[in-house]
């Protein structure tokens, strides 16, 4: 079975090195030492902005070969259809990896620029469905809605976007969307459909990926307890009566040796200031995913040791960017090593990110990934 | 200010649909297939993009991009045209039904970002039950100011809040997102009698009603003295040619609706003159057969238009 490897996309700027806590790629700091600031040549214009930056970073993403990369969607960030539809031409086998809430757009209006943004990129589309993380965060995009009312309409949205789309003329009458005879123009129609990637880890969430996904999506936890969830996921969607993938969203430090690795992680926790800290032991919304990740004491560590979590696995990253904690660490052995062991726990594909993205891109692609399958291999060879 | 051209970029008008895979089937040849790959190398934006770019080299300033429902969605074509194009202005039709106002105003703050600052909205109040749009038809110009108040509001620091009928917002605002940004300028349909309070979040009113060429003319003087701080546009579908007996041809092959300006360059570059004086600040001309008629367009109406007026 062949593992898809996606990279990511940082869409609200980057930084040259996982050390420092700073946007310093990207247009959001000042120009100072060390920033790129594209956009601007002696304090004005240069016609070009981070867009460009990003189309580098999926560049390097094709040519090391990867097969795609998640383009996240929060607040701050650039938005990822936007984004996609802008580099459709500026790559070539790039999959877009579209995060996007069901609560942002139309069901009919999501499968018209879908089916567009199909044509536009040769089929390269792929979705990353996000039912969203509740709170001040979910009102401030404008969305009322409680927890699992979100999961009943984003089963309903992707119950609507597929009919408009492979079934129309299409009519629905439900909780939150009414239409009535929809469908899409015929060269749009025969376009194919977007894998779906689905996050969530509530019950009402894998009810909703029973129905709808082709991979369930989990940021890296502790090994036992991931491999847990996706016999759970698998169990529960095969009980729903369909099959489902898993897949791993996990950040790496991947170095020659693992000394190098893991001073690149002492440096970071260096830089973090005790306000970092307080910020990430601030919870708030309603996501189950989060609160799964709450006992790891990342606010309360004072030395980076404290927060190695099982051999090559640091759960401080959410201290060094915003995200998830938990990580990878490690030589490319050891790296390539903690994803064969993913993969024999039940992973079906991974979104790999490392900063900075656009040099990482060529090194995971060129070093780890392959590295992947060789220690099972070597294992056999030595017992024959 | 002098006369602005822009150019109505469809996906469906039927010489166009033949253009690369558009109509793949439909015609003795298709482009050339990727030998490895079920799929066209070459597809339906390889020439959307070629028209547009045609219309920034011809001196346009702008591109208007429609909604049409059997055509490719309007902010996807403008997505692929803000890195594709350099200077023109792109301006989105935007179905406040479509999307959560927060998500509208996100996308827009990308395109701003990634474009310079050259996107506006043209503001298509209603799309319908088959787009999954039911809402009542009395309710159509408030859903729109909402979304306008909204995109004011939250093109800045905030906090913005809303309690609206059609949108919510709680501490909204983009902050750095927009810092030094644009808010997209709006343009609103005269065809939907847009009210004073609609009126005072546009930028552009579009003259987009089918009237006679002589009718129009009055029209636009009309809407030029009503609305003073408003900037007046007209779509205007294009019919020129060099010589009468050029023209005379194409009208009988073509049979151009009433409100199609048809006629030699100097005619139809006269009559763009004489709306210019009446008031009209922005002509959105349209033609299909697209890649040619851009060049018509730009090359022979706006290079008289404009030499006229250095002359002048």
């Amino acid at each position: 079975m062949s593992i898809d490897f996606y990279w990511r996309i940082p869409t609200h700027g980057c930084s040259s090195s996982i050390r420092e806590r700073s946007f310093n790629r990207g247009d959001w700091s000042p120009l100072a030492p060390g920033n790129q600031t594209p956009g601007l040549v002696d304090g004005g214009p240069d016609g070009t902005s981070y867009l460009d930056h990003m189309a580098e970073i999926a560049r390097a993403a094709e040519i090391s070969g990867f097969v795609g990369g998640l383009l996240p969607s929060f607040p701050m960030t650039d938005d990822p259809w936007v984004i996609s539809a802008a580099l459709a031409r500026a790559t070539k086998a790039f999959r877009f990896m579209i995060a996007f809430q069901p609560g942002f757009l139309s069901p009919v209006r999501a499968a018209r620029m879908s089916a567009s943004l199909q044509r536009a990129t040769n089929g390269r589309v792929v979705y990353n469905i996000i039912t969203g993380g509740g709170g001040p965060a979910q009102r401030w995009w404008g969305d009322p809605f409680d927890h699992d009312d979100r999961y009943g309409r984003t089963t309903e949205f992707l119950d609507v976007m597929k009919g408009v789309w492979k079934d129309g003329p299409y009519t629905h009458k439900g909780r939150f969307y009414e239409v009535d005879n929809g469908a899409l123009p015929p060269a749009l129609a025969q376009e194919d459909l977007p894998t779906i990637y689905f996050s969530g880890s509530s019950e009402a969430a894998l009810q909703s990926a029973a129905r709808h996904a082709d991979y369930y999506l989990s940021w890296l936890e502790p090994f036992g307890q991931l491999a847990q969830k996706f016999d759970q996921v698998k169990a529960r969607t095969a009980e729903l009566g369909r099959a489902i993938k898993c897949a791993i969203r996990v950040e790496v430090v991947a170095r020659p040796t693992e000394e190098e690795a893991w001073r690149e992680i002492e440096l970071g926790f260096a830089n973090v200031k005790a306000a970092s800290r307080n910020e990430f032991g601030e919870r708030r919304g309603d996501s189950v995913g989060v609160q799964r990740l709450a006992g790891l004491g990342v606010a309360d560590a004072r030395d980076w040791r404290d927060l190695i979590v099982s051999p090559n696995v640091w759960g401080g990253f959410s201290l060094l960017r915003p995200g998830p904690a938990l990580g990878i660490v490690g030589s490319y052995e050891n790296v390539a090593a903690r994803l064969d062991e993913l993969i024999g726990l039940g992973a079906d594909s991974f979104i790999l990110a490392a900063t900075p993205h656009l040099e990482e891109a060529y090194r995971v692609g060129e070093e780890v990934l392959p590295l992947l399958g060789h220690r099972a291999v070597q294992r056999l060879e030595a017992a024959e | 200010m002098a006369l602005r051209f822009y150019w109505h970029l469809s996906s469906t008008a039927a010489a166009d649909r033949r253009r690369a895979e558009w109509g793949d089937g439909d015609r003795p040849w298709v482009p050339a297939r990727d030998a490895g790959s079920r799929r066209l190398q070459i597809n339906h934006y390889d020439y959307l993009t070629q028209v547009a770019r045609a219309a920034e080299l011809t001196g346009f300033d702008g591109i208007v991009i429609p909604d049409e429902p059997e055509g490719e969605e309007p902010w996807i074509v403008t997505g692929n045209l803000l890195r594709e194009t350099r200077r023109v202005q792109l301006v989105t039709a935007v179905a406040p039904g479509s999307a959560s106002g927060v998500y509208h105003a996100k996308m827009a703050a990308s395109v701003q970002r990634f474009s310079g600052d050259r996107q506006g909205w043209l503001i298509d109040p209603r799309q319908g039950p088959e787009a999954g749009d039911a809402i009542d038809e009395a309710e159509v110009p408030a859903r729109a100011g909402e979304l306008l108040t909204l995109l004011d509001g939250v093109w800045g620091d905030g906090p913005f809040d809303q309690e609206g009928r059609h949108f919510v917002v709680e501490k909204g605002g983009f902050g750095d997102l927009v810092r030094g940004r644009r808010r997209p300028p709006v343009w609103l349909r005269a065809s939907q009698a847009p009210d004073a309070d609609l009126l005072a979040h546009a930028e552009v009113l579009l003259l987009d009603t089918r009237l006679s060429i002589e009718a129009l003319g009055d029209f636009v003087s009309g809407a030029r003295d009503a609305y003073p701080n408003l900037r007046i546009a007209a779509r205007i579908p294009l019919l020129a040619r060099a010589e009468a007996a050029d023209v005379a041809v194409e009208r009988g092959r073509t049979a151009p609706s009433a409100d199609t300006l048809v006629g030699t360059y100097d005619e139809v570059a006269a009559t763009l003159a004489d709306l210019e004086r009446a008031g009209l600040d922005i002509a959105v001309l349209s033609a299909t057969n697209q890649i040619h008629e851009v060049h018509v367009a730009g090359e022979q109406v706006i290079g008289r238009v404009r030499a006229a007026a250095i002359a002048a």
